[in-house]
C-alpha cells in the first residue's frame, strides 16, 4: 500500500507542477530560516561549553557605587585571584586577564609594525585553566618570566612561519622586546577568548602584583573544586571586602571605618557568574567579548518557529485551494472501497514526500545564503553534515512537519463525501472556504510579527557589538581616575 | 436483493429543505436488469446513490442481501460496499493519474488481493472490454467510449452482484453507447444484477423493467419494453 501511496503521491505532484512548486518553495524558504536561525542559536548556546571543567568555571563580578557613579563590571581588582586561592578552600585555581585592546609591534629586524588586536596581559595558569594546549613551546616555562608572550597560530604567522616562532623576539612599538614562549591554536570563535590573539606574562606587568583594591581592570575566573556550591562561595565574598578592601580604603582615607564608608551610600559587591552563563547573561563593563542577550535568543526562535509555521500554513493553504481537482479522487476512491484512513495515509504520503523534497532544497539554499548570513551574524556557521545528531534532528523535524503540514489537507479532503463529488456539482461540494480565509489571515499576522521582531533583533544586535566597543578604553579610564589619580584627577582630565 | 420501503431522502441546504425523495417503495430481485427513468431533478441519482450506499436515506429503510443499509455509518457502508457493488458513471470517473491498469487494479487494491491475483483478474476483464492493449494509456490518452468502457471493466473486475450505472451511455455517442448496452446485458445474462438511470428511451429497453420517477416518487413501473415507456 506504501508503494502505491509513493507512486500515486508522485504522479499527482508531477501533474500538477506549478502547484508543487509553490508547496516546496514556501516550505524551502521556511525550512532555510529555520535552519540558519537554529544554527546560529545553537552557536551561541554553545558557547565557553567547550572548556574542560567549564560548568566548575565562575567569573568574579563587582558592582560598585562610588563618588555618585554606579558601575558593573565584569572586572576585580588585581590582588584578588590570591586572595580567593590562599583563603577560599574550595577555589581549585584561578587566573586573570588585563585586557588592553590592541597593539602594534613586529619581527625584530623587520621594519613594518603588525597589528594585533585582542592583546592581554595574562596568568601563566589560564592555560591549563582552560585546557589550552601548546602547539609548540615548553609549557613548563610558558610565560613564566617577563617580556614573554603567547601567540595564537593566526598571529603568529603574520611574522613568522609556525614551527620557527618560539624563541624569536618581537618589538613592540613602544621599543619593548618580547620573546615568544609557546604558540597555542587560534581559541574557538564561540568562547569568551575568541578575539584573543597575544597573551603577554602578567609577571612583566607591574600594576598586577600592587595590592591595591581600588582599580577594578581584571577579569578573573576561578574553578570551583566539583562539590561545592557557588552559592556557598558567593556567601563568602563580602569577607573580601571587610577585611581587604576596607583595610586598602584606609590607607587611602585614613581613619575611614567600614560604618563611614556604608553611611556614605558607598559600596562594593562582589558575585560571580559561571562560565558558561556569561555569553548570554552578563551585560557588564568590562567583558571580554561582545555578548549577546537571551532575550534576543528567545525571541529569535521564535521567528523560526515562526517561519516553519507559516511555511506549513501556506502549504495547507494552497493545498486545501488546490482540493477541487483532488475531491473527485477522493470520490472515485471511496466508492471503490478505499476508506478514510486509507486516504489520509495516501495524503499524508504526498505532503511527506513535498517536506522531504524542501528539506533539499532548503539545505541547499542554506549552503547557498551561509556566507552572507554569517557576514550578517558575525560568525562562521556551517552546516554540520558529518554529525549524525545533525540529520537525525533535521529528519525528525521533517518528518513532524510534512505530517503537520499534511493533516489538515488530510482530514479535510478525505472528508468528502463521494455523492457530492461524483454527481458533478463542483465547487459547491467543496467548502472550507472560511477556514481557508482563516488562515491567510492568521498567515498575514504572523508575517507582521516575523517582520518586527527581525527587526527588533536586528537593532539589538547592532546596539550590542556596536555598545561594547567602546567600553574597554572608558572603564579603564574612569576607574584609574576615580580610585588611584584622586586630586590628581583634574590635571588629567585638563590633559 | 433491494428492498425498499418508505424511503425519504431530503435536502437541507441554507434556506430551504429539498425533498428528493418522496416515501419510495422498490424491490429488485437478483438477476434483474431495471431501468430508472424520470424527468431531469426527480430524484434518479439519488436513489441510485442511497442503492449504491454512497449516501444515507432521510427515513425509511433499505435492505440490500438481508442488511439493513439505512443508519450504517460511512466505513460500515464502505465495508458492505467492497467487493459487492460496481459502479459507472455519465462522466466516467476515472482517476488521471492513473493507467487503465491500475484504475482497473483499484478495487482489487482495496480488497487486499495479491499481485498476482490482481494482474490476471485485471487482464482478464481488460480483455472482454477490448481495452487490453490500452493497458498502459492514461485517462486522457483514450476516447470517450473507451474510457467507458474501462469504468465498466473497473466496476465488474470485483465480480460484483450489483451494479449500478448512472447515464451510462449520456456522454458517447450512438455507436459507443451500443457497445456500452450490450456489455451490460452480457454481464446481466452472466447474472449480474443492474440497475441503470437513463435518459433514453432506446436504453431503457435494454432493461427487463422499467421505475417511472415523478418529483421523487415512483409512478409507473412497466414490465420489459412490452408498454413503452412514456414519460
Ligand atoms: N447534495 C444535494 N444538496 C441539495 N439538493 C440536492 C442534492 N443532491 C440533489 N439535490 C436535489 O434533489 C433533487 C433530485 O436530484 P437528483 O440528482 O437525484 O436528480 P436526477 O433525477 O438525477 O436529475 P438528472 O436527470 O438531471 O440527473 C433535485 O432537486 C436536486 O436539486
Ligand atoms: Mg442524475
Amino acid at each position: 500500500m506504501f508503494r502505491n501511496h509513493i507512486k500515486i503521491a508522485w504522479r499527482s505532484l508531477n501533474k500538477q507542477p506549478f502547484f508543487t512548486f509553490l508547496n516546496i518553495f514556501g516550505l524551502t524558504i521556511g525550512m532555510a530560516g529555520g535552519l540558519l536561525i537554529s544554527l546560529y542559536i545553537y552557536d551561541e548556546l554553545s558557547y565557553d561549553k567547550m572548556f574542560p571543567d567549564a560548568e566548575q568555571i565562575y567569573r568574579l563580578n563587582a558592582d560598585i557605587k562610588f563618588g555618585g557613579a554606579e558601575n558593573k563590571v565584569a572586572v576585580v581588582p588585581a590582588p584578588m585571584a590570591d586572595v580567593l586561592v590562599n583563603d577560599f578552600p574550595q577555589v581549585e585555581a584561578t587566573t586573570r586577564f588585563r585586557t588592553i585592546g590592541s597593539t602594534l609591534l613586529k619581527k625584530s629586524g623587520t621594519i613594518r609594525n603588525v597589528k594585533l588586536t585582542g592583546t592581554t596581559y595574562a596568568d601563566p595558569s589560564f592555560l591549563d585553566f582552560f585546557g589550552i594546549d601548546l602547539l609548540l613551546g615548553d609549557k613548563a616555562t610558558v610565560l613564566k618570566d617577563p617580556n614573554m608572550v603567547v601567540l595564537t597560530k593566526s598571529a603568529a604567522e603574520k611574522f613568522f612561519s609556525i614551527d620557527e616562532a618560539v624563541g624569536q623576539t618581537l618589538i613592540f612599538d613602544s621599543g619593548d622586546t618580547f620573546t615568544v614562549s609557546a604558540v597555542i591554536d587560534d581559541l574557538p570563535r564561540n568562547s569568551l577568548l575568541s578575539d584573543y590573539t597575544l597573551f603577554i606574562a602578567m609577571a612583566g606587568y607591574a600594576d598586577a602584583k600592587i595590592p591595591n583594591w581600588g582599580t577594578h581592570n581584571y577579569n578573573t575566573f576561578v574553578k570551583l573544586s566539583p562539590l561545592s556550591e557557588s552559592a556557598d562561595f558567593e556567601e563568602g565574598l563580602p569577607y573580601i571586602v571587610d577585611t581587604y578592601v576596607l583595610t586598602w580604603a584606609q590607607t587611602v582615607f585614613p581613619g575611614m571605618t567600614k560604618e563611614q564608608f556604608d553611611a556614605s551610600g558607598n559600596y562594593i559587591r562582589y558575585s560571580t557568574i559561571p562560565l558558561t552563563d556569561i555569553h548570554l547573561h552578563s551585560h557588564r563593563k568590562g567583558e571580554m567579548n561582545a555578548n549577546n542577550s537571551i532575550q534576543n535568543i528567545y525571541i529569535l526562535s521564535f521567528i523560526a518557529l515562526f517561519l516553519i509555521v507559516l511555511a506549513s500554513v501556506n502549504f495547507m493553504n494552497l493545498s486545501t485551494a488546490g482540493s477541487l481537482k483532488r475531491a473527485k479522487e477522493v470520490g472515485i476512491r471511496k466508492t471503490l472501497g478505499s476508506n478514510r484512513s486509507t486516504l489520509i495515509g495516501q495524503f499524508l504520503t504526498e505532503s511527506g514526500l513535498i517536506s522531504f523534497a524542501s528539506l533539499l532544497a532548503a539545505l541547499g539554499l542554506t549552503l547557498l545564503l551561509m556566507p552572507y548570513f554569517n557576514d550578517l551574524s558575525n560568525k562562521q556557521l556551517s552546516i554540520p553534515f558529518l554529525e549524525p545528531y545533525f540529520w537525525l534532528t533535521i529528519i525528525v523535524a521533517t518528518v513532524i512537519l510534512g505530517l503537520l503540514s499534511g493533516s489538515y489537507p488530510a482530514f479535510f479532503l478525505s472528508r468528502f463525501a463521494p455523492i457530492k463529488v461524483l454527481s458533478g456539482s463542483g465547487s459547491s461540494a467543496v467548502g472550507g472556504g472560511k477556514l481557508r480565509n482563516g488562515l491567510v489571515v492568521f498567515q498575514f499576522a504572523i508575517s507582521v510579527f516575523l517582520i518586527v521582531a527581525t527587526l527588533v533583533v536586528y537593532g539589538q544586535l547592532q546596539f550590542i557589538q556596536q555598545k561594547d566597543l567602546g567600553y574597554k578604553k572608558e572603564q579603564v579610564l574612569i576607574l584609574n581616575d576615580v580610585y588611584a589619580l584622586g586630586a590628581k584627577s583634574n590635571l588629567l582630565k585638563k590633559k | 436483493m433491494i428492498t425498499i420501503k418508505d424511503l425519504v431522502k431530503s435536502f437541507r441546504t441554507e434556506e430551504v429543505e429539498t425533498l428528493a425523495l418522496n416515501k419510495v417503495n422498490l424491490k429488485v430481485e437478483a438477476g434483474e436488469f431495471v431501468a430508472i427513468m424520470g424527468p431531469s431533478g426527480c430524484g434518479k441519482s439519488t436513489l441510485l446513490n442511497i442503492i449504491g450506499m454512497l449516501d444515507n436515506p432521510t427515513e425509511g429503510s433499505y435492505n440490500f442481501a438481508s442488511n439493513e443499509v439505512a443508519g450504517l455509518r460511512e466505513n460500515q457502508r464502505t465495508q458492505l460496499r467492497k467487493g459487492n457493488l460496481g459502479f459507472v458513471f455519465q462522466s466516467f470517473n476515472l482517476i488521471d493519474e492513473l493507467t487503465v491498469f491500475e484504475n482497473v487494479e483499484l478495487p482489487l487494491i482495496y480488497l487486499k488481493m495479491e499481485k498476482a491475483e490482481r494482474r490476471e483478474k485485471v487482464m482478464q476483464v481488460l480483455e472482454r472490454m477490448k481495452i487490453a492493449h490500452r493497458e498502459k494509456h492514461f485517462p486522457h490518452q483514450l476516447s470517450g467510449g473507451q474510457q467507458q468502457r474501462v469504468a465498466i471493466a473497473r466496476a465488474v473486475v470485483t465480480k460484483p452482484k450489483l451494479i449500478l450505472a448512472d447515464e451510462p451511455t449520456g456522454n458517447l455517442d450512438s455507436k459507443n453507447g451500443l457497445q456500452v448496452m450490450n456489455l451490460l446485458t452480457e454481464l446481466n445474462q452472466e447474472g449480474t444484477t443492474i440497475v441503470m438511470v437513463t435518459h433514453s428511451e432506446h436504453d431503457s429497453h435494454f432493461a427487463h423493467r422499467v421505475v417511472n420517477l415523478f418529483d421523487g416518487q415512483i409512478v409507473t413501473e412497466s414490465q420489459n419494453r412490452a408498454m413503452g415507456a412514456e414519460v
